[in-house]
């Protein structure tokens, strides 16, 4: 049984302009003790695919349809108290913005001991014991506890979430651009941290833009267009072998230290997700299309073992 | 941060002395721009010699040239007289009315004060929470129609409506004639509590009970708006998504939030207290309450420029020492603040 199971899931929002298909029919499977990763462009859907995971999609989005199995139970059919109680404790979560993302006027150590307190009902003083060590264990020194929020630096405070969403040692890990918003050097130690739970047997699901990035530490790659999935498949095949348009474009607008190759970046911009193009969502963009394309949908089919595509060049019933 | 807060507020306090000496300066010269005296006003229509009239004017010290006058009041102020009144009754010193009538403004200031407080959290966290329903519009509705309500005209119907169509709430004064109470604070329901007198707790309790509503009222709706906008946006934040992430319990959320939507409530909770007191006037006037704002009111047909003067400088003083309150209740509250 695989950790992780999201099948058909469907995230709209109800805008007053229209519905915008965030997330359309997307299925993915994370397994234990893997990293996924998530990629694509802003507005690709990748982020609300996360927060629907964790029952967070801000308003007017809603999760239309779908089913996320989480060891076997589904989360989207919980009451809202039964799914309180996994949340934190088996499914961490980091955010994009570390500045942000902490209470500004409680002290960091009530902020991480609270998850002790509230998920395992330990007193306080013993929760902030723990907070302490916490803190050791992503390389802060155990006196932040004392310290609020505006008092650290923003690669210090994305450590802290960490902390929080890791401190009760849950199955998966989501982190949402975790370290888009540092400096490369802070962004590469965060990654170190995050790798270094995943070996201690949590799995990753990681959502990024960043191809490259994505690559270096993942076990598996998914790529989203246009609220759609579009390719899927360990980090070899996706990165050595990309088999749709799409992912070759990133793979191309990403400039090579050692090669001779250009930048190429892909033409156009994607589509306006209230009123998608027909078909295939890249058609318009691609270099390859058929007909086929701005007719039918492809279908996500497997090219290889563990290799998925939803593409018509790769499909035997297009052409 | 470095210098700590007692020297915050050692600093602050000092900023009242000029806070109170420029609104003495106006007060006084307003005053002295009104046309009249208070000796005129003593006198009325009556033919009085102008020896006598000179000899008033004499006694009064209203014959030494205006800035005499402001100094000499000015040198009293900082020896902690206010002056004596100048008008009937001549010559009683204006601490006793401060005495008399401040614990009767600050009970009803209390009062009322929590009550809009009360309000203006309970409606505004409502409608926060339940944003962009039904309840959130009436709560919306009562923030706009709570502001705009006259003081003396919602005064009046609730006396109507409780004193007169049911009759269960007295609708002017602060006691019972009937009923007698030793007088320690002033603050007639901690003076029946200190002397153990039930019937005068319960008397001075419901005659509070409509000018308190009336002004906590009127008061709240401004609460309401600001509580509620604030908790909005604070609620839409990302760190409070994230505590949702963390699995933590909701109304633990709403709390966090409440914490964080409170900082520019407190803000306007001084200036609240400011209004409040001169709200007081008002409501003072519609329910007969023995308080400052009445008095004011009444002295200032008299031109009692003393007593005036007085009672607006202790009020300022007041007035600067809950906002000095405020300011160090919200650095208190809020670690970003550096003080």
């Amino acid at each position: 049984m695989p950790l992780l199971e999201i099948d058909g899931l469907r995230i709209y929002y109800y805008t007053l302009s229209g519905i915008v298909k965030a997330v359309d029919n997307v299925s993915l499977v994370i397994g234990e003790n893997e990293w996924v990763s998530i990629v694509g462009e802003s507005g690709c859907g990748k982020s609300t695919l996360a927060y629907g995971v964790v029952r967070l999609v801000p308003p007017p989005g809603r999760i239309v349809s779908g089913r996320i199995m989480f060891r076997g139970r589904n989360l989207l059919s919980m009451d809202r108290e039964e799914f309180r109680s996994i949340l934190g404790r088996e499914i961490g979560m980091v955010f994009q913005d570390p500045m942000t993302s902490l209470d500004p006027l409680r002290r960091v150590g009530d902020q991480v001991a609270e998850m002790f307190t509230t998920h395992l009902g330990i007193d306080r003083g013993e929760a902030l014991e723990k907070a302490g060590e916490l803190l050791e264990v992503v390389g802060l020194s155990r006196d932040y506890i004392n310290y609020y929020p505006h008092q650290l630096s923003g690669g210090q405070r994305q450590r802290i979430s960490i902390a929080i969403a890791m401190s009760l040692k849950p199955k998966l890990l989501i982190a949402d651009e975790p370290t888009t918003a540092l400096d490369v050097i802070v962004q590469d130690t965060i990654m170190d941290l995050i790798e270094g739970f995943k070996r201690e047997g949590t799995s990753i699901l990681f959502i990024t833009h960043d191809l490259a990035l994505a690559a270096e530490r993942s076990d598996k790659i998914a790529v989203m267009y246009a609220g759609k999935l579009v390719e899927f498949g360990t980090v070899d095949q996706v990165v050595d072998n990309p088999q749709h348009p799409y992912t070759m474009g990133l793979l191309h607008s990403v400039p090579d230290l050692w090669g001779p190759r250009r930048i190429e970046s892909i033409p156009g911009y994607p589509p306006d997700l209230r009123d998608p193009p027909p078909g295939c969502r890249f058609h318009p963009r691609c270099r390859f299309r058929i007909d086929m394309c701005s007719r039918e949908e492809p279908e996500l089919i497997e090219v290889e073992e563990g290799h998925y595509v939803a593409c018509w060049l790769r499909s035997s019933g297009g052409g | 941060m470095a210098r700590g807060l007692g020297y915050y507020i050692f600093v602050r306090a000092l900023m009242i002395i000029p806070t109170i000496l420029i609104l003495y300066t106006i007060v006084f010269i307003l005053l002295r721009l009104l046309p009249g005296d208070p000796i005129l006003a003593v006198v009325g229509t009556r033919n009085i010699p102008p020896e006598q009239l000179e000899n008033l004017r004499h006694m009064a010290g209203l014959d030494k040239p205006p800035y005499i006058q402001y100094f000499d009041y000015l040198w009293r102020l900082l020896h902690g007289d206010f002056g004596v009144t100048l008008a009937i009754p001549m010559g009683t010193p204006v601490k006793n009315y401060i005495f008399s009538r401040f614990p009767a403004t600050l009970e009803l200031t209390i009062f009322g004060f929590t009550i809009s407080v009360i309000l203006g959290l309970l409606t505004g966290t409502v409608a926060a929470v339940k944003r962009g329903s039904a309840v959130d519009t009436g709560m919306r509705l009562y923030s706009i129609i709570a502001y705009t309500l006259f003081i003396p005209w919602f005064g009046l119907l609730l006396q109507y409506f409780f004193g007169l169509v049911l009759g269960v709430l007295p609708t002017s004064g602060r006691l019972d004639p009937d009923i007698s109470l030793k007088t320690i604070t002033g603050l007639y329901v901690l003076d029946s509590i200190l002397t153990g007198n039930i019937d005068a707790l319960i008397s001075s309790l419901a005659h509070l009970v409509l000018p308190s509503l009336t002004l906590g009222i009127v008061l709240s709706g401004a609460y309401t708006r600001l509580v509620r906008n604030n908790l909005v946006d604070i609620l839409s934040m990302d760190f409070i998504r994230s505590y949702r992430a963390r699995g933590i319990r909701d109304w633990k959320i709403t709390i966090y939030a409440l914490k964080n939507a409170f900082i520019p409530v407190i803000t306007l909770m001084g200036l609240q207290f400011a209004i409040l007191l001169g709200g007081a006037i008002l409501t003072e006037t519609t329910f007969s309450w023995p308080g400052m704002g009445t008095f004011i009111v009444d002295r200032i047909d008299y031109r009692d420029y003393n007593s005036i003067q007085g009672m607006i400088i202790f009020f300022a003083f007041f007035v600067s020492l809950i906002s000095l309150v405020v300011d160090v209740i919200y650095a208190l509250l809020d670690p970003r603040v550096k003080y």
